[in-house]
């Protein structure tokens, strides 16, 4: 068989046989490219367009011009909503990054029992959104969950939580921790058995503490690492939407109304098809600028190991 | 090893190092293995216990949901049939200081107890603002008697009354001695004593000269319990309170009881009271709507005295039809009863289906017309408040409430009562057992919601995820298999399209694709939840791209060069190279599927199509306060996926590790 060193090749170059293989390569993949031309391509300039139409579902849509960015500057509940997903987002990834980023060093030393371990902390990540809220809906349970039991026993007359409007966020966001940590931590844990050993023995031999090799070796070495979890956790928290779904309703007051929920409400409830699409659209720039942003501030401390 | 520092001792020669406060290493790594085991722990804590929780919670009966303190594992509360079996009797288990043994009893009453001192003989009263006194207090025995005792100043003193704002009456420790002593709460007439603006209570006792001693009351304050062995709860008996004669408060040991005679028992056996309550007659539903009829007052005449029917009084009489034909009856509903002022009426000989109830387990009935007359139905098919409270035959069927409410006593005669001892209740513990009520789960998977119950939730969810990971499994490994393998022009743009559409948000793309789907007419269907996976998902295609990338190269030229074709090649030699793979595509296609509520809220309509997390989502408003049924319904939803993820761990924690796949 023929090896190119240049992986690239141009339609017009190709012998026969090559040319065979192309086509049999967009047969194979033909799955995924109808898809993506259905279900992605389609979908984003159709929705980029209803974003200028007031299409409600019953009319045909009307190219409306600048009309939904005007709306949605006075639309009050749109500013409320986000507000509260950015309070969801700084509430969850920032804690929940550094408590699954503790608990992967903690699980990195030799430790007995690291599956065990490694598995109470996984298992809660692949229960159901609904579920959880489920669940937690019954410790949150101003009369008889047991939070405010709990609470009681130390002294402290807790809340109505997810009926409180100023406890009902931080409910959710306790419920944002529970489920994200696992997934997290495997993925720090992976990071952490990357790095060299010798980086450390180095370090060590340097004098380094464990305070200093942490800061000098395992920060850095684990940045990518980092910038990944943060990046992916950045994305999901933003379009969390099952305990508003199932619990609060978005309330009490728009307490909970996550960003998404509001977009679901907007559409599916008030068949506000339009609308909802600009909606979406904004939701779309806000993820792409808060990836680059990361993806920026990151290039300045983020180290990339150059040899593998 | 201790870790304790000492002060540095001045060195006595010049050429010795001071000594310094230094950790050795074995002490440093003792502690971090302490530090992270504690930690960890913790946290499981943290991750465990919501689940814990919840699957306790299914398997209580609902009242455990709602007591406190939380009962932790669902237990049963043992209970004893009270000699007739209508009643029953609460089981505890406590040390008998008699034998030393530890006994199943029963509880016959409690009596508070204190110590007390004649006011007589203290020196004086002192009013000390709280903060002046120690917070601490402590046991001080002083003749055989234990007393609460705090310091003021140097000097011990016993507090006998708290304001709550700051102010305690107090009096001095050694003033009491020989004048102290134990003694019932209830003794004496009660008195009080002004203090400066403090009432502090006292008893006013009779001493055996007649005179009266003002006695003040010391802490700790504590209640005894008089036990008897359970086996004396066979002789009970559950009597009308219309049977009871005179009564009379009497001491039992040192527990007061109150004790009664019964009209018409012979030489004035006594009887000691062990609880009182209103119970309502009952019957089977079918039975009553079989027998019972509506009548007219005029056709019947009635008797003067009621006759007594297992315990239930109804009136009797005779009922003449129009035909002239009498019968004996008895009146099991009667006008002022009645809700519309029909009597109902049955005849005699049907009567011993008559069963008595406690009224506090009839709460919540629901109206049903039998025969002319409303009666008031209790159904106690799926009995979940306190049902264990009761003990009856009709458990588990629809009763009837009949007839007027009975005030009962549940008496044992003193006769029974020779094993009796008193302790302190906070000595005496539920004799339980470890209690799990799977039928939670029966009630929860059978409970309907719209026309469809929770099977058939679970059934469409296996068909959506069925099918989802069909789909994924075919698609793929084509395309993921073709983008590491076959050559072609823009093979790299377009894995670069797939990479870039990892993170594009769903929400951008969600209305016109329900757009499309409702042009396809396949809203409220289960199509739209699973169709889309038989197009790819870029995660997954990067996934296992990586994994055919690992696979050398010369095995497919080899496999070439023996004949094979390319589709040959994929089936029989690549494929089962990456089954690992294929593992994780259908375990994390699974579990999207089966934990989507985003989609089946968006595009299900009607509840035959429910998948189980819509599902589960709509029970939680529909059960109100069952908890135990939802958290049962939740336990349902989420065991596929914990079980997958037990049975599977290896797989879940390899597509992350290369991917970030989220669960």
């Amino acid at each position: 068989m023929l090896k190119i060193s240049n992986p690239v090749v141009t339609w017009k170059r190709l012998n026969p046989a090559m040319r065979q293989e192309a086509i049999v390569f967009y047969i194979w993949i033909s799955p995924w490219l109808f898809g993506f031309l259905l279900w992605r391509a389609w979908p984003m300039v159709d929705s980029l367009y209803l974003a200028f139409t007031d299409y409600r579902l019953l009319n045909s849509p009307n190219f409306t011009g600048l009309d939904n960015i005007r709306t949605l500057l006075d639309d009050e509940q749109f500013w409320k909503s986000l507000r509260v997903t950015l309070m969801y987002v700084v509430g969850t990834v920032p804690i929940g990054t550094t408590i699954a980023m503790g608990a992967a060093m903690l699980l990195a030393q030799k430790l007995k029992g690291v599956n065990f371990w490694r598995t109470i902390y996984f298992m809660p990540s692949v229960v159901a959104g609904v579920t959880v809220a489920v669940m937690w809906s019954f410790i949150f349970n101003p009369k008889f969950g047991l939070l405010n039991v709990v609470l009681e026993w130390l002294g402290i007359k807790g809340p109505a939580w997810l009926a409180s409007e100023t406890w009902a966020l931080p409910a959710l966001i306790i419920m944002g921790w529970w489920t994200r940590i696992g997934t997290q931590m495997v993925i720090y844990l992976a990071g952490i058995k990357g790095i060299p050993k010798v980086l450390y023995e180095a370090a060590e031999i340097d004098g380094a503490g464990a305070w200093a090799k942490f800061r000098n070796v395992t920060v850095p070495m684990l940045s990518p690492t980092i910038l990944f979890n943060v990046i992916i956790e950045l994305i999901a928290a933003f379009q969390i939407v099952d305990p508003p779904l199932v619990l609060t309703d978005g309330g009490p007051n728009n307490a909970t109304r996550l960003y998404v929920f509001n977009l679901y409400e907007t559409a599916f409830e008030f068949s506000k098809m339009g609308y909802a699409s600009l909606l979406a659209w904004i939701l779309f720039i806000i993820v792409m600028i808060l990836t680059m942003l990361t993806l920026e501030i990151s290039k300045r401390s983020v180290y990339y190991e150059t040899e593998v | 090893m201790a870790t304790q520092t000492s002060a540095p001792k001045p060195s006595t020669t010049a050429h010795v190092m001071p000594a310094r406060f230094v950790i050795t290493k074995p002490v440093r790594n003792f502690v971090r293995l302490l530090f992270s085991y504690g930690v960890l722990t913790f946290g499981a804590l943290f991750m465990l216990f919501p689940v814990f929780w919840m699957v306790t919670s299914a398997l209580k009966p609902e009242w455990q949901i709602f007591i406190r303190p939380p009962i932790w594992i669902p237990q049963y509360w043992e209970k004893t049939p009270a000699g007739d079996h209508v009643a029953l009797l609460n089981l505890w288990e406590a040390e008998n200081p008699a034998t030393g043994n530890t006994e199943i009893v029963i509880e016959l009453g409690t009596r508070g107890y204190a110590p007390m001192v004649p006011i007589g003989e203290l020196s004086d009263l002192y009013v000390v603002p709280e903060s002046e006194i120690s917070s601490s207090s402590y046991t001080k025995t002083i003749n055989d008697t234990k007393i609460n005792v705090r310091k003021w100043n140097d000097q011990e003193v016993a507090p006998v009354y708290d304001d709550k704002r700051g102010n305690l009456v107090v009096v001095l420790v050694e003033d009491l001695k020989e004048t102290v002593a134990i003694m019932p709460l209830d003794t004496g007439e009660r008195g009080n004593l002004q203090i400066d603006n403090m009432r502090v209570s006292t008893r006013l006792v009779e001493t055996e000269d007649g005179s009266i001693t003002e006695m003040l009351i010391l802490f700790p304050n504590f209640k005894l319990t008089t036990l008897l062995d359970s086996d004396a709860a066979k002789q009970a008996r559950l009597v009308p309170a219309s049977e009871i004669g005179e009564f009379e408060v009497m001491p039992l040991d040192q527990t007061k009881t109150k004790q009664v005679t019964l009209n018409g028992a012979e030489d004035g056996e006594r009887y000691v009271v062990i609880s009182e309550a209103s119970w309502r007659p009952t019957m089977q539903i079918d039975y009553l709507a079989q027998h019972a009829f509506t009548v007219d007052e005029t056709d019947i005449v009635l008797e003067d005295e009621p006759q007594i029917f297992n315990l239930g009084v109804f009136p009797v009489g005779t009922y003449t039809d129009a035909d002239g034909n009498a019968q004996e009856i008895a009146v099991v509903l009667s006008r002022e009863v009645s809700e519309d002022e029909t009597i109902l009426v049955m005849p005699i000989e049907h009567m011993d289906a008559v069963e008595l109830a406690p009224s506090s387990s009839l709460l919540r009935p629901f109206p049903e017309t039998i025969s002319h007359s409303t009666v008031r139905v209790k159904d106690f098919t799926r009995p979940t408040v306190r049902e264990e409270s009761i003990d009856f035959d009709l458990l588990g069927e629809k009763v009837g409430i009949l007839g007027d409410r009975q005030d009962m006593m549940l008496t044992i005669p003193a006769s029974a009562i020779t094993t009796a001892f008193d302790i302190d209740e906070n000595h005496v513990s539920r004799k339980t057992h470890i209690y799990l009520r799977w039928s939670n789960f029966a009630d929860a998977l059978s409970r309907e919601l719209g026309g469809a119950d929770f099977l058939h939730f679970i059934r469409n969810s296996v068909i959506v995820t069925t099918l989802g990971i069909i789909g994924h499994l075919l698609s793929c490994t084509l395309v993921a298999y073709a983008f590491a393998r076959i050559r072609a022009p823009g093979r790299n743009i377009l894995f670069a399209l797939v990479l870039s559409t990892m993170m594009l948000p769903e929400a951008v793309t969600l209305i016109p694709t329900y757009l499309i789907f409702r042009d396809l007419d396949m809203i409220d269907t289960l199509t739209p939840l699973f169709i889309r996976d038989w197009f790819g998902n870029a995660l997954l295609i990067f996934l296992l791209r990586q994994f055919f990338s690992t696979i050398p190269i010369e095995l497919d030229e080899a496999a070439r060069i023996d004949g094979a074709n390319r589709w040959q090649v994929f089936t029989r030699i690549m494929l089962p190279l990456i089954t690992p793979a294929l593992a994780t595509v259908t375990i994390f296609t699974f579990l999207w599927r089966w934990n989507d509520l985003f989609h089946a809220k968006i595009f299900l309509n009607s509840p035959k199509n429910y998948t189980v997390a819509i599902g589960l989502s709509q029970f939680v408003g529909a059960y109100e306060a069952e908890f135990n049924l939802l958290m049962a319904a939740a336990t349902v939803a989420m065991l596929p996926t914990v079980l997958l993820f037990f049975f599977a761990q290896r797989f879940f924690i390899e597509g992350i590790s290369m991917t970030g796949l989220k669960g």
